[in-house]
């Protein structure tokens, strides 16, 4: 409904940057750039490097303009480019100290707490302890699987391309994250608080 | 909106409209949702679930402040004016060297700095073929222009044959080998080719949209709708590569089928229409008798040589008795599933079965 034409405004913008268009690619940019940088933070807390990083990817969109053809999605085109550029810089920066890939980190371990005030459903506030919880405690792959297609609106697909994995493994890691937030019942929130009293 | 079905707890949570109301009950939708809530008590469990886990999933990022956006933006403005600046692929990237001098221009053009992603590259037809010409200047070409109204067979140097398309062009070096130690050919429009075998010069056909290696192998490379493609395995294996990017190919197996889509710069692997049992299945008889399914999933699969994924506890109590003969792939796939009431779906060149399992 109202994000259809957001994409077209999108790809318009993307044409005009294609012809050289330099106020399309300011708004490109700004339209973007928060996308860019919280994707990012998934991966280094390090913000000067992402912000080098998505720096480097606009300067290289600009040098290539003419040889860029047309996309259906700005969005993930760049998420993409982000993904492999900033896991790049952050392997080469880690070399000396952590040799290793870089890595999408933990979502919700060390994410503030749940705002439980702001839950208007007060029976649903346990519940939703417990689905953070279950959320922390997924592999770093099914938590980034579930930041695109929730944060980002990503399909399957599209996931398989920034992730630079394929699309069965992508249903795959989707459908066990799904699976064990399923398994989540409210049943268990209801016994234990008349249980407590027979506690003590 | 009212169109789409909400039967799943997946539906409801990547659902941007529900997530909306469930955050803010004074949106539009809100109508909608109320509505949809009271013609569907029996999902009330799944919704607290959906809106629980919406609930989990706030994080509250904090924003950039837009000062920070500006002025990063500012940077990169400043950095174009100025000029003074070097992308960060400029050193070439660890495969990039094993590219042949031909790929290289591409390469340069596609800008290896951004490395596995293409930037969909557009390039024509006439701008691969002036390469490919380019490239092979040294040796006199040979163009086989196919016949008008009738396919047309031509047997190459090194044995293979290949059916050219009413229309369709064929251009390759006059000894077929190049220095390179490959075989390479153009094809403008399409063929079916049957490739000897050699693994010591890989076969290489180009188009204008993709690239095909082969080591020996039989496949047919169509044109697709607008300036797509579309290559299909008979027998042995192949990898495709776009023109975009050299550095990641698809391997390609026995009944499966890559089409090119040009508008996105994307290959996608799918399974042929018509899958066609493998040659050199000595036994290609389908009886079961009270056989376990999961052995007829892998005979199905060793006969026709496609994946089929299942799950292994789901069907562990599930058996087959039926005869099958010379049904069509998906026709023999619907009788198992009919059987066990399950379902599958193709997905990227694979067989997919969903079932609740057997009681």
């Amino acid at each position: 409904m109202g994000s259809i034409n957001l994409l077209d405004e999108d790809l318009l913008l993307w044409n005009q940057f294609r012809d050289g268009n330099a106020d399309a690619f300011d708004r490109l940019m700004r339209t973007h750039y928060q996308d860019l940088f919280n994707y990012g933070s998934r991966f280094t807390k390090d913000e000067d490097l992402i912000k080098d990083s998505i720096q480097d990817l606009f300067l290289t969109l600009w040098t290539n303009r003419l040889s860029i053809s047309e996309t259906s999605f700005v969005k993930y085109y760049l998420l993409k480019s982000l993904r492999h550029n900033l896991t790049r810089a952050i392997s080469r920066s880690r070399h000396y100290d952590h040799p290793g890939e870089a890595h999408f980190e933990n979502l919700f371990n060390g994410a503030p707490p749940l705002e439980t005030n702001l839950i208007r459903e007060e029976h649903l506030a346990d519940l939703a302890k417990k689905m953070r919880k279950v959320l922390a405690g997924l592999t770093r792959r099914q938590q980034e699987v579930i930041y695109l297609r929730f944060y980002m609106d990503a399909d399957v697909e599209e996931i398989a391309e920034i992730m630079s994995l394929n699309r069965q493994s992508v249903y795959n890691l989707l459908h066990d994250a799904l699976r064990k937030l399923r398994r989540v019942s409210p049943k268990k929130a209801f016994w234990f608080p008349y249980l407590l009293p027979l506690l003590f | 909106m009212g169109n789409e079905l909400y039967n799943s707890l997946e539906d409801l949570v990547f659902s941007r409209s529900f997530r909306n109301w469930v955050l803010n009950e004074n949106t539009p939708e809100a109508d909608f949702w109320s509505g949809w809530l009271a013609e569907n008590p029996d999902k009330h469990p799944m919704v607290n679930q959906a809106k629980a886990i919406i609930y989990a999933l706030q994080l509250n990022l904090r924003p950039l402040p837009e000062e920070t956006v500006e002025r990063e933006i500012g940077k990169v403005l400043q950095k174009l004016h100025e000029g003074r600046f070097s992308l960060p692929g400029e050193e070439p990237l660890r495969r990039a060297r094993s590219v042949t001098r031909l790929w290289r221009i591409a390469a340069v053009v596609a800008v290896v700095a951004i490395g596995a992603w293409s930037l969909h590259l557009h390039r024509t037809h006439r701008d691969v073929l002036q390469t490919f010409l380019a490239d092979h200047k040294a040796t006199p070409i040979v163009q086989h222009t196919g016949r008008t109204d009738s396919t047309h067979t031509l047997t190459l140097p090194d044995g293979s044959t290949v059916m050219l398309t009413p229309g369709s062009r064929l251009y390759y070096p006059e000894k077929l080998l190049t220095s390179g130690h490959r075989r390479e050919v153009y094809l403008d429009g399409g063929g079916f080719f049957d490739i000897a075998h050699n693994a010591v010069y890989p076969f290489y056909v180009y188009t204008h949209s993709v690239v095909t290696k082969v080591l020996g192998t039989s496949f047919r490379i169509s044109p697709g709708t607008g300036a797509g493609t579309i290559i299909t395995v008979a027998s042995g294996k192949i990898s495709v590569y776009r023109n975009s990017d050299l550095a990641d190919g698809i391997i390609l197996t026995p009944n499966q089928r890559i089409t090119y889509d040009p508008a996105r710069d994307r290959l996608d692997r799918s399974i042929a229409d018509e899958p066609q049992q493998l040659a050199g299945n000595a036994d290609t008889s389908l009886v079961f008798n009270g056989t376990p399914l999961a052995t007829v999933f892998h005979r199905l699969q060793s006969l026709y040589g496609i994946t089929i994924l299942y799950d292994e506890e789901a069907v562990s109590g599930c058996s087959l008795s039926v005869t099958m003969g010379n049904e069509p792939f998906y026709e023999k796939l619907n009788i198992i599933c009919k059987a066990i009431d399950a379902t599958y779906e193709s997905i990227d060149g694979q067989i997919v079965i969903t079932t609740r399992g057997c009681k």
